[in-house]
């Protein structure tokens, strides 16, 4: 697929070696997926170098981790949620879509729906009873395309160019490592939604969420501020007709470590009443956040 | 912990897949066996990449935890176990170094997983696993500049702008050479492998009589 704003499928064949070799830079990275899913040629050539990637990590010599890693690395596992098949959705995940796996077996440790659990004062039950360990989170700049923007320019920009504009910016921002970044991932009713929450060290910061579905009227996607399990609503997530959902203009409480949207009844609730239906875990670019 | 302990005889003949199909089911203790298969070949990686130990630790542990997080995802027809779960150790390993170099705003690791995994692993030959050995020697009969590209961007984890500011060539230069560094290193690997199976132990790829 051609056009204006996206990429070639010659270009998109340029960047095979880099893209086998984990080398693009973000924008890139971005554009590339982008490609891919919507072009109908099987572009091989990334296929056919990928397992190079394999090769040059054999041709280093093993050498064993110094004692005590098995031990910390375990440990973290021990406290570790995984990320619930049910997550894995549309190609627009962040994260490598495992394709048609099927649920066999009982399911990963997280979120079983609650619905009508109230949250106990201080923080609901789902969320107080899966805190999220959030040790060896990766830089979460994960470029996630969605077509939006940033601060009220998107929000007034109702046509797609300005917002693929925009989205480029943001892109860029989001790449800042001072910013606190945000993957979101979609399950149950949102599965196939994906997005990000960037919150720049300097300035206000925002949510951005694709292919989030068409919920009844008379309810909202409501994004929430999660620290250590303990929720305070960020405000309602602006839901446009082609599935993306915008907020701006935020500003975490602190100690903000996941970021949760949930469907709420308007006008939005005081604390979430349902199980997330969107979720990340917000990392900076420096530190890593220990093992909970 | 139990997943301390000695794994049980039985988990330790299951093959890496089957491992990742039960951790995404929630074993966690299949955990240790891999960490144990893989923990060698990641930290030298990790080692090679980041030339500090600290660090390279620390992208192993980060990589067992994506893998441990992520193992619903991994799908087995479209990439072997042991390329996912290296490719995520390299990511890893890259994005901690690309953190610790001052960075322009562009230089940053995007996701938390390549993108190169997410087209199928359709070159079945490297399932074999390919000794060190053979991959050094396959790299060095390739011609230098598309070495030195390959061994910058996968070894160095700098991006196409960054190799071309380190060895003063156009950026055009370097994908190309990247590319066809790595189709070159293909054919030398599949040569050698080739002559090998011919049983021709002492196979010199090098030369004019090519096998193809």
């Amino acid at each position: 697929m051609t056009g204006p704003h996206g990429m070639t499928c010659e270009e998109v064949d340029s960047l095979a070696g880099l893209a086998a070799l984990d080398a693009l830079e973000p924008t890139e990275a971005v554009e590339v997926r982008d490609h891919l899913q919507d072009c109908p040629k099987a572009h091989a050539a990334l296929a056919e170098l990928a397992p190079l990637a394999t090769a040059l990590a054999t041709a280093v010599p093993p050498e064993d981790a110094p004692a005590g890693l098995r031990e910390r690395t375990l440990a973290a596992i021990a406290t570790t949620a995984q990320i619930p098949d049910a997550a894995i959705g549309g190609e627009t995940g962040s994260e490598v879509s495992a394709g048609k796996r099927p649920a066999a077996g009982p399911q990963p440790v997280v979120a079983q729906p609650a619905q009508d659990e109230r949250p106990a004062d201080g923080g609901g039950s789902w969320f107080s009873r899966h805190r999220w360990a959030l040790g060896g989170v990766a830089a979460a700049l994960a470029i996630v395309l969605v077509a939006v923007g940033v601060g009220n320019q998107l929000q007034r920009a109702a046509d797609t160019e300005a917002r693929l504009t925009v989205l480029r910016w943001a892109i860029v921002a989001a790449s800042d490592p001072t910013s606190n970044v945000a993957v979101l991932d979609g399950s149950g009713v949102a599965e196939g939604a994906s997005g990000f929450a960037v919150f720049p060290a300097d300035r206000d910061g925002y949510i951005v969420v694709g292919k989030l579905p068409e919920i009844p009227d008379g309810q909202t996607y409501q994004a929430w501020y999660l620290s250590d399990g303990v929720p305070t609503s960020a405000g309602l997530i602006v839901l446009s007709d082609d599935g993306l959902g915008i907020l701006t203009d935020l500003d975490p409480a602190a100690g903000t470590d996941t970021i949760a949207l949930t469907v709420e009844a308007l006008p939005g609730a005081g604390q979430p009443t349902s199980t997330p239906v969107v979720v990340g875990e917000l990392a900076t670019a420096t530190a890593m956040m220990a093992p909970a | 912990m139990a997943a301390v302990e000695a794994s049980s005889p039985t988990l330790e003949a299951l093959a890496d897949e089957e491992l990742l199909s039960r951790a995404a089911d929630g074993a966690q203790e299949v955990m240790a066996i891999l960490f144990d298969r893989y923990q060698g070949s990641m930290y030298a990686l990790a080692l090679r990449i980041s030339r500090d130990p600290a660090l390279a630790q620390d992208a192993v542990q980060d990589a067992f935890l994506g893998i441990w997080r992520n193992a619903s995802r991994f799908d087995a027809e479209r990439a072997s176990a042991r390329s996912w779960m290296l490719a995520i150790a390299h990511h890893r390993a890259v994005d901690a170094v690309r953190r610790r170099r001052p960075v322009a705003s562009l230089d940053t690791a995007a996701s938390s997983l390549p993108l190169a995994l997410i087209v199928p692993d359709i070159w079945t030959e490297v399932r074999q696993r390919l000794d060190a050995a053979e991959v050094r020697e396959a790299l060095g009969r390739i011609p230098q500049v598309q070495r030195e590209a390959i061994e910058l961007a996968y070894f160095g984890g700098l991006t196409q702008r960054e190799i071309a500011g380190h060895t003063d060539t156009p950026i055009g230069t370097v994908k190309s050479r990247v590319r066809l560094g790595l189709l070159a290193l293909r054919a030398e690997l599949e040569a050698a492998r080739q002559a090998t199976i011919a049983g021709d132990p002492a196979a010199d790829v090098l030369g004019s009589d090519g096998q193809t």
